[in-house]
C-alpha cells in the first residue's frame, strides 16, 4: 500500500525490507514490479507525492508547482541555458510525458551489443518488451484521436514521401485533452501510478511517499539501505527515516541517481559517477495555415517522423499557449485568435555532445551542458526540414523561434534564415531525457554500473534507471528503461 | 649603487638581500604610521560597505510588499509595469491587470528554489534601473510610459547579450505564464484547454 512517510512515523522512521527501490518512474517501477512478482519483499521510497487523476486541474502552475522537478525551473548551464524538465511524483515522468512508446532501434541495439552489454541483444528483452506493450495497452495513436496538429503534419509528410507513422503509445484511455504535460486528468495514459506500481503492491509492495534518500549506507564494501529525511506536506524536513535493505535499487533518474551516488561519497572510483551527460535536445517550429487548426485538441503527440540513420526524430507537439506565445509573440502579435491556426512539431535528436552533472552548493543538482556545434547544425538541418513539411502542407508563415529572425512567410525566406550561421543562442533548444551518467559497462575503470546492473564498487547496490545508457538512445525511453529494469530485476530476483 | 659610479649604469655585482632587514640600533624599522593606517581603515570600511550595499541592491531581500508572498513594493512595480508592458489594455481584451499576473509573479518568484528566487529578483532589479542604458532615460522603468517600457523590453530582447536575452524570456515566460492561465483570456482567445473534463471537486484538486 502507499503510506505518507510524514503519517507514518513521528520523528524517525526505520524499516526493513529484501529490496529498496529508490525512486518510482519508469526504472524503479519496472523493476520493482518484476521483483515484487518473483515474490521478494519490496519497498519503494519517493520523494514525492502520490495523486490521484481526479485531483489533475488543467493549470500549468499547478502542474509545475506538483508534478516537476525543481518545479519545473531545472535548466543545464553552459553556453546557453536549456530547460531540462523532469517529473516528480509517484510515477516520476511517466506522470507528465505524452506516453511515447519507442523499442531500442535496432541500430543503437546493435551497437550497445557490442559493447558488452547482454541485455540489448536478441533474446529475452524482446519478450519483455511485448510484456510491457501488452501490459500498458500500446497502442498506436488513431486517427480520430491525432486531429488537427498531427494530421496536417501527417499531410505535409506524406507529400515529401517521408517515413512517418501515427504514434505508438500507453493511453488506452486517451481522449485527445492535449495535455498530458499537466498530468492526465481521466487517468487515460497508463503511467507507472496506475499500472506498475499497483501491479507491484498487489504482489505485496509498500510505497513510502515524501522520502527523500540522501545516502546509501555500507558495510564492509556491501550496501545495507539507505537513510533520507521525511518531507511534511510542504516539502519541509519532518523527521529522519532509515530502510535497512539486503539490496537497494536506486532509479531516480539520470539526475537523482548520481548525484546520490555523489552525496554517499560511492561507486565513483571510475570517475564517471555524473558524467556521460546525454540528452535529446530538441527544437521546433510553429507553422500557420488559413484553416483552423485547434492544436489543442488532440492527442499531444500523435504522428512522427523518423530518420533514424541521422539520430533524429520529428514528433508534432502540442504545449499550453505561453509556451508558443514566448516564441511566436511577434508573429502572433495582439491578435491571440491568430494561434488557434497554428500547428507545432519538434525536433529531437540524440546528441553527440555530453555533459555533467553533480551538487551544487546549496545541494541541488548542477547540470553542466554545452550543445555542440555539429549538434547545433543537426537541430538547424531538421528546422528546415520540419519548415518543408509545413511548407507542403499549405502553411502560410513559418516561425521556428530563432531569436531575431521575422516570421517567413515563404518556404525559401524560412530556408534563407535557418543557416549554419544561426548562434547558438539565438535557437530556441530545450532537452529532455536525461541519460548515460552512471553507465553501464565491461571495464570498471570506464563505467559505474555492471552489465547486469550491479554497481561495480558495492555489493548489493543496483542501478536500474536512464542512467545506465552508454549514449543517447535516440527515441522517447520510457519503455526502453522499464524493459532494461525488468531485466536487472529479473537477475536480482534469480540471485534471491 | 655606489655613489661614484656613473648614473644610467647598472652595478657589476648586487649582493644578495639579507633575509632579515638590518636593524642600526636606536632606531625604530620602517613601519605603518597611524596616518597609514587611518586611511588604510577608511578604504577598507569604504570597499566593504559599497560592496555590501551592491551586494543587498542585487540580492538582498527586502521585506515583500502588504499581500504579496515574496516581491518587495519596488520588485512589485517593476513586474506589474513589465506585465502590463507585454499584455496592455490598449491592445488585449484582457489586460495583465485583470488577468491578475502580478500576483502570479509573486507567487511564482516565492515558489522557485532559494537560488533561482534570488536570480529572479535581480532580474527585476536589473530592469528597473535599465532604462539609463537601453533609452537613455534616468527615470525608472515602473515610472516610464508604456511606450517607452515596451522599448527597454524590446532593447532586452534584442541585446547582443545572451544573459539579457534570457532575463527577457525568462520574464516574458513567467508573464505569459500567468496570463494564459487566466480563464478569461483562453475563453476570448478560443483556446480550449482540457477537453470536456469531469467536474472537478473543490477542495480535492491540487493547489
Amino acid at each position: 500500500m502507499i503510506r505518507v512517510a510524514h503519517e507514518a512515523g513521528a520523528g524517525a522512521l526505520e524499516l526493513e525490507t529484501d529490496v529498496c527501490i529508490v525512486g518510482t518512474g519508469a526504472g524503479g517501477a519496472a523493476a520493482g514490479r518484476a521483483l515484487a512478482k518473483a515474490g521478494a519483499k519490496v519497498l519503494f521510497l519517493e520523494e514525492g507525492r502520490a495523486f490521484k487523476p481526479e485531483q489533475f486541474v488543467p493549470k500549468p502552475s499547478v502542474a509545475y508547482r506538483n508534478l516537476y522537478q525543481e518545479r519545473n525551473t531545472r535548466v543545464m548551464e553552459g553556453k546557453s541555458f536549456i530547460p531540462l524538465p523532469g517529473g516528480r511524483g509517484v510515477g516520476g515522468s511517466t506522470l507528465v510525458n505524452s506516453g511515447i512508446c519507442f523499442r531500442i532501434p535496432e541500430r543503437v541495439r546493435a551497437r550497445w551489443a557490442s559493447y558488452g552489454l547482454d541485455w540489448a541483444a536478441p533474446g529475452e528483452i524482446d519478450d519483455i518488451y511485448a510484456d510491457i506493450e501488452q501490459a500498458l495497452s500500446i497502442r498506436k495513436t488513431d486517427p480520430s484521436q491525432a486531429r488537427g496538429n498531427n494530421l496536417i503534419f501527417r499531410k505535409g509528410a506524406i507529400a515529401l514521401g517521408l517515413q512517418g507513422d501515427f504514434i505508438s503509445r500507453n493511453a488506452p484511455g486517451c481522449v485527445g485533452c492535449g495535455i498530458c504535460q499537466l498530468g492526465c486528468p481521466i487517468g487515460g495514459k497508463a503511467s507507472m501510478d496506475l499500472t506498475f506500481i499497483p501491479e507491484a503492491m498487489d504482489a505485496g509492495a509498500d510505497v513510502y511517499t515524501g522520502c527523500r534518500v540522501e545516502s546509501v549506507e555500507q558495510e564492509r564494501g556491501r550496501c545495507t539501505g539507505v537513510a533520507g529525511t521525511v518531507l511534511g506536506p510542504d516539502d519541509a524536513p519532518a523527521g529522519r527515516f532509515h530502510v535497512k535493505a539486503a539490496r537497494t535499487v536506486i532509479a531516480g533518474s539520470a539526475v537523482g541517481t548520481p548525484m546520490l551516488l555523489w552525496k554517499s561519497g560511492i561507486c565513483n572510483r571510475s570517475g564517471q559517477v555524473g558524467k556521460n551527460l546525454h540528452v535529446h535536445p530538441g527544437t521546433g517550429t510553429m507553422a500557420f495555415f488559413e484553416q483552423e487548426i485547434r492544436l489543442w485538441d488532440g492527442v499531444t503527440q500523435g504522428f512522427y517522423v523518423d530518420f533514424q540513420d541521422e539520430g533524429i526524430v520529428f514528433e508534432t507537439f502540442s504545449a499550453t499557449p505561453e509556451a508558443y506565445y514566448v516564441i511566436a509573440r511577434r508573429s502572433v502579435g495582439t491578435d491571440l485568435k491568430k494561434m488557434n491556426r497554428m500547428a507545432s512539431c519538434g525536433a529531437m535528436i540524440a546528441d553527440r555532445s555530453s555533459g555533467t552533472v553533480r551538487p551544487a552548493g546549496d545541494g541541488r543538482a548542477e547540470i553542466l551542458y554545452s550543445l555542440g556545434s555539429e549538434d547545433k547544425e543537426r537541430l538547424i538541418n531538421s528546422l528546415r526540414w520540419i519548415c518543408k513539411v509545413y511548407a507542403a502542407a499549405g502553411a502560410v508563415e513559418l516561425s521556428s523561434g530563432v531569436a531575431g529572425l521575422p516570421t517567413a512567410r515563404t518556404l525559401d525566406e524560412a530556408l534563407r534564415q535557418l543557416t549554419s550561421d544561426v548562434p547558438l543562442g539565438a535557437l530556441t533548444v530545450y532537452a529532455s531525457h536525461p541519460q548515460g551518467t552512471c553507465r553501464m559497462g565491461t571495464d570498471p575503470d570506464e563505467s559505474v554500473v555492471r552489465p547486469d546492473g550491479r554497481t561495480h564498487d558495492v555489493e548489493g547496490l543496483y542501478v536500474a534507471d536512464g542512467s545506465l545508457f552508454p549514449e543517447a538512445l535516440g527515441v522517447n525511453p520510457q519503455i526502453t528503461i522499464m524493459a532494461l529494469a525488468t531485466w536487472i530485476g529479473r537477475r536480482i530476483a534469480k540471485q534471491g | 649603487m655606489s655613489p661614484n659610479e656613473p648614473a644610467g649604469t647598472l652595478p657589476a655585482r648586487m649582493d644578495p638581500p639579507s633575509a632579515e632587514p638590518e636593524l642600526v640600533p636606536g632606531r625604530s624599522p620602517p613601519r605603518f604610521g597611524r596616518r597609514t593606517f587611518f586611511q588604510g581603515s577608511l578604504w577598507a570600511a569604504a570597499t566593504t560597505a559599497s560592496g555590501a550595499l551592491l551586494y543587498r541592491a542585487c540580492f538582498g531581500s527586502g521585506s515583500p510588499a502588504p499581500g504579496m508572498l515574496s516581491l518587495t513594493e519596488a520588485e512589485y512595480l517593476t513586474a506589474a509595469s513589465a506585465a502590463d508592458a507585454f499584455f496592455p489594455k490598449e491592445s488585449f481584451e484582457v489586460s495583465a491587470a485583470e488577468a491578475d499576473v502580478p500576483r502570479y509573479v509573486d507567487r511564482y518568484v516565492h515558489e522557485m528554489p532559494p537560488a533561482k528566487t534570488k536570480l529572479m529578483k535581480l532580474l527585476l532589479r536589473s530592469l528597473e534601473y535599465s532604462p539609463a542604458m537601453t533609452i537613455q532615460s534616468l527615470t525608472r522603468f515602473s515610472r516610464l510610459p508604456l511606450a517607452d517600457r515596451q522599448a527597454v523590453l524590446r532593447a532586452w530582447e534584442d541585446s547582443h547579450l545572451l544573459v539579457q536575452r534570457m532575463g527577457h524570456r525568462a520574464l516574458l515566460l513567467v508573464c505569459s505564464s500567468g496570463y494564459f492561465e487566466c480563464d478569461a483570456v483562453l475563453e476570448k482567445m478560443g483556446w480550449g484547454i482540457g477537453c470536456n473534463l469531469p467536474p472537478r471537486v473543490p477542495g480535492e484538486t491540487l493547489p
